[in-house]
């Protein structure tokens, strides 16, 4: 929603034409970079001059060239706690040096999920690594960040800096990392309190030269130890000494006291003010960031400009955040007084015109609130709402933002904010609620979204009847029967009524597109492209698919939709074997995710990556895959559904690396995380049972176990022929095909494949049975010799040739029998060996000692094996290997 | 986390009216030139405070949990 970055939070502050020089610490800044240490940690309480001593240190201090130190300037905020904010804005500190770092990594953080933080870091620090300048990152005000996760971000930040990047931390407390571990090896400069106070010296140099005072050194002693050389207290001293008469009577009644110094200070300075000044302090203090329009928002006055400048060019406490003059602070310590002031006794405000309310605090909110959101500042119109305790502005400024951005797919703000209203006013605001819940939708919380849909209902029929009130409802009615359908379609896919969710999915489709809901259209189709994929329509499905691209490109803030639709068609496509259009359009998924950070889809794409390339015998090339799409995998959301799409692919892989037994004890494991009817258990969705079940039949054919593949994949074919999921009809009869086979009952094994053979053939489906290899291929030999979808057959077998012998121009149209050909690859001498090995029964493990690699090298050159003799058994390979001459006949 | 009695002194008089930015608790002045915050605080209240007091730069004398 609101994306844009605050650039005065980057703005590296000017040091004050006239200040105490400190070359004692500036020195040891120098050295700190001078001996290659990685931190620099100022930590002291407020007020103490750190922000002022950093700013000295770099407009004075050069490189060991001459140069002027390259600073990427952050000052931190309460706001900065939510890692993406917090990375997004270290990453645009850097670009102030730098417009290009970091660039590729933006994306991921304005995601509705964050991916892990070292996934963000990694490639920004080896970015970071190749340049050739040094960096210094400054992070001022760090002890405002309270979340974990960056500070381990952080902290995994200096465990791996690179040369060139020094990090400075200032701070009014010690930050959770590892400070000690970096002292103890000499890597930290560290300036404490005690640094930091004035000296003697730097007490007579600042009072009388720098604030131009000319006092007695007995006054100046007795300022001194009053406020313990504390800056802030001297600064503020001054300021109220500045203009007085008896200098020597209010020293001495300062020093005399015990009074809270700043607190007896401000009041002393701001007695020294006009009025009008006085009051125009106290009404900006609300906010720590102030340029003179906001200023005259809240004042009703139309002096903000010149007031600023008077109040910088008055050593005030205010400092600018910028060069042109727009936007200044109050010193922290300053502004926390102000406030409380504020607090104590509100200056009188009239209340806005036509208010209900009282003036006073609450309605300087409103009118920071009003100011912030006309300047399209939402987060700080919500924040300044909620501090006047004005849940109905949230309602309104929520809602008005929520019809802009319904298409914008990101409405994890609008969650955000909305989640903070009572329930009277959400109950008050149907339309709010009707984006509540897409916005839930959209973040993956189906159920939630669909009770807060029922609420919905009731919040319309609630509404008192009116002209206005009815078309809002006729409205709103029908949007929300769009969106419930299309979560109901979403629903089903999980489930088993496909031609329901085919239903509610088209009928929302054609609802969106008349109404001219671009986002909604494309999301239904989405939902039917999916459904009549499961059906085992390919060709319908890949036309949704295409529609989806279509209506995504033409809404196109809508990128999200169009990565989901490349990747659904990508699947239709490699289930045709079109492999090389199947990668093509993976290709256009990952750009677009990446482009827009869409880590979901970036998950589902790499893993669908992952078995394209395992289809292309690229084994390393899955694996690599795989292991990207467990990088994205850590979100919030679904995740049981990202796990099962991961360890599904991870078992096909273990599967074709034969390792059959590992597979049967993951669909052990998963069957057991899962147990249907169970209370309180996630019931596991049929497709998933579906996929469960294919792998264990195939896991259980590898290791010659026909009977409990048979078993494994008898009770799936009802429910899927009743619920009309013919994708995994042809599948899961395919497979039972090869167990009867298995078994010796070619002629019930027949039957099998003919069902599934007569559902496939209008469709075009290849990769079902080529993915079976050579037992499929003797199977459709069979039924080729009877005469069984002749013509489809043959093409089958045709495509087996292609892929058994690579780009042959043309193929035979009867093949001979694969075990009397050649084999176009030669094995390696290496893969020869691990042949050997698996000849003497050596387990993986073992033959990984025996020749001193790596397991996972191990498994790479087994699946390497396999595909090369066509087979999917250890006991298969040595046969096959014998057969070929590979192995001595005689070894046993 | 239950609710514990609290004293915290800082160093300096702090005026009575800091009650609403210390979570409520009463302020008194004490002859030696100290501010004694006291009452009832959980965890989480406690070290709100405590973050107040440093961000007012005030120096912490001492925390005591009482009764």
């Amino acid at each position: 929603m609101e994306t844009f970055l605050l650039t005065t939070k980057l703005y590296i502050p000017l040091p004050h034409s006239n200040l105490v020089k400190r070359p004692r610490l500036t020195k040891r800044l120098d050295e700190g970079m001078r001996l290659g240490r990685r931190l620099t940690l100022i930590s002291a309480s407020a007020g103490s001059g750190k922000t002022t001593l950093l700013s000295e240190w770099i407009h004075t201090s050069r490189t060991h060239r001459g140069e002027p130190l390259q600073v990427a300037w952050l000052s931190l905020d309460e706001d900065d706690n939510d890692p993406a904010h917090f990375w997004a804005y270290v990453i645009a500190a850097l670009q102030t040096i730098y417009p290009k770092v970091g660039q590729s990594m933006l994306p991921m953080l304005q995601g509705p999920q964050l991916p892990p933080v070292r996934s963000i870091l990694t490639p920004l620090l080896n970015e970071l690594a190749a340049l050739s300048e040094f960096i210094i990152l400054i992070l001022d005000d760090y002890h405002l960040i309270t979340a974990g996760t960056i500070h381990d971000g952080v902290a995994f930040l200096l465990d791996h800096l690179p040369r060139q990047l020094h990090l400075v931390i200032a701070t009014r407390a010690d930050p959770p990392l590892p400070i000690a571990r970096l002292r103890a090896r000499g890597q930290l400069t560290e300036l404490r309190a005690d640094d930091l106070r004035f000296t003697t010296e730097e007490v007579a140099a600042f009072l009388n030269e720098v604030m131009g005072l000319n006092l007695q050194p007995r006054d100046i002693a007795a300022l001194e130890v009053r406020t313990e050389g504390w800056i802030s207290g001297l600064h503020l001293a001054a300021l109220s000494i500045q203009g007085r008469e008896d200098v020597h009577a209010f020293v001495e009644a300062f020093t005399g006291g015990h009074q809270y110094i700043i607190e007896y200070l401000i009041e002393e300075v701001l007695s020294q003010q006009p009025e009008p000044v006085q009051r125009f302090l106290l009404q900006t203090s609300i906010r720590d960031r102030l340029c003179a329009p906001l200023c005259d928002a809240l004042t009703g006055e139309g002096d903000g400009a010149e007031t600023l400048e008077r109040l910088q060019r008055d050593n005030l406490f205010t400092i600018p955040l910028d060069d042109e003059g727009l936007w200044y602070r109050y010193h922290h310590l300053f502004g926390d007084l102000l406030r409380k002031r504020l607090g104590q006794a509100p200056p009188f405000i009239p209340p806005a015109s036509g208010g209900d309310r009282g003036g006073g605090v609450d309605e300087l909110h409103r009118r920071a609130s009003q100011w912030h959101e006309e300047n399209s500042l939402l987060d700080q119109a919500v924040k300044h709402a909620r501090a006047a305790g004005d849940f109905e502005r949230i309602a309104q400024i929520a809602e008005r933002a929520a019809g802009a951005s319904l298409l914008d797919a990101r409405l994890t703000a609008l969650l955000r904010w909305v989640d903070t209203l009572p329930q009277d006013v959400l109950r008050a605001h149907p339309r709010l609620q009707i984006y509540r819940a897409w916005a839930l939708y959209m973040n993956g919380h189906l159920e939630a979204a669909q009770q807060a849909l029922r609420n919905c209902r009731q919040a319309l029929k609630a509404l008192p009847p009116s002209a206005e009130n009815d078309s809002l409802r006729r409205m709103l009615i029908r949007l929300l029967d769009i969106i419930e359908m299309i979560a109901q379609g979403f629903m089903y896919d999980v489930d088993d009524k496909i031609e329901e969710a085919i239903r509610a999915c088209s009928l929302a489709r054609d609802m969106a597109l008349e109404d001219g809901h671009v986002f909604l259209s494309a999301q239904a189709t989405e939902g039917l492209a999916l459904a009549q994929y499961y059906q085992g329509h390919l060709r319908a499905s890949a036309q949704s698919c295409q529609q989806v691209i279509d209506l995504a490109v033409q809404g196109a803030a809508q990128a999200p939709l169009a990565a989901a639709g490349y990747v659904e068609l990508a699947g239709v496509h490699i289930e045709w074997n079109d492999l090389d259009k199947a990668a093509d359009l993976l290709d256009e998924a990952l750009a677009l995710c990446r482009e827009w950070g869409i880590l979901q889809t970036l998950n589902e794409a790499y893993t669908a990556q992952s078995h394209l390339l395992q289809l292309k015998r690229d084994i390393d090339g899955a694996w690599e895959a795989l292991e990207k799409a467990r990088e994205f995998s850590s979100m919030e959301g679904d995740s049981s559904l990202v796990n099962f799409r991961l360890s599904t692919q991870e078992a096909r892989l273990n599967l074709a690396a034969g390792e059959p037994e590992k597979v049967v004890r993951w669909v052990k494991e998963t069957r057991a995380a899962f147990v249907p009817g169970d209370q309180g258990r996630q019931r596991l969705p049929t497709t998933f049972i579906v996929t469960l079940h294919t792998i264990l039949a195939r896991a259980c054919l590898a290791q010659d176990e026909a009977e409990e593949a048979l078993a494994a994949l008898e009770p799936l074919q009802a429910p899927a022929e009743a619920a009309g999921a013919f994708l995994h009809v042809i599948e899961v009869c395919a497979l039972k095909a090869l167990a009867l086979q298995a078994l010796g009952d070619t002629a019930a094994a027949l039957i099998s494949l003919e069902r599934s053979l007569a559902l496939a053939k209008p469709e075009g489906f290849m990769r079902v049975y080529l993915n079976e290899g050579a037992p499929m291929a003797s199977l459709l030999r069979e039924a080729a010799a009877r005469g069984i979808q002749a013509e489809y057959v043959d093409q089958l077998l045709a495509a087996f040739g292609v892929r058994e012998y690579g780009s042959m121009e043309e193929t035979t149209p009867t093949l001979p029998h694969p075990h009397t050909q050649p084999l176009t690859d030669s094995l390696t001498s290496r893969e020869l060996d691990v042949l050997h090995c698996i000849s003497q029964g050596l387990s993986n493990k073992d033959i990984a000692e025996k020749l001193v690699i790596a397991l996972n090298t191990v498994k790479r050159h087994t699946s390497s094996i396999y595909g090369k003799l066509d087979v999917k058994s250890r006991t298969q390979a040595v046969a096959r290997a014998r057969e070929l001459g590979l192995l001595p006949t005689d070894q046993n | 986390m239950q609710q514990q009695h609290y004293e915290i002194r800082v160093e300096g008089h702090l005026a009575v009216d800091w009650s609403d930015w210390f979570e409520g608790l009463t302020v008194r002045q004490d002859a030696s030139g100290e501010t004694v915050l006291c009452g009832l605080l959980d965890q989480a209240a406690l070290h709100g405070v405590l973050a107040q007091v440093r961000d007012l730069g005030l120096t912490l004398v001492a925390v005591n949990r009482r009764g």
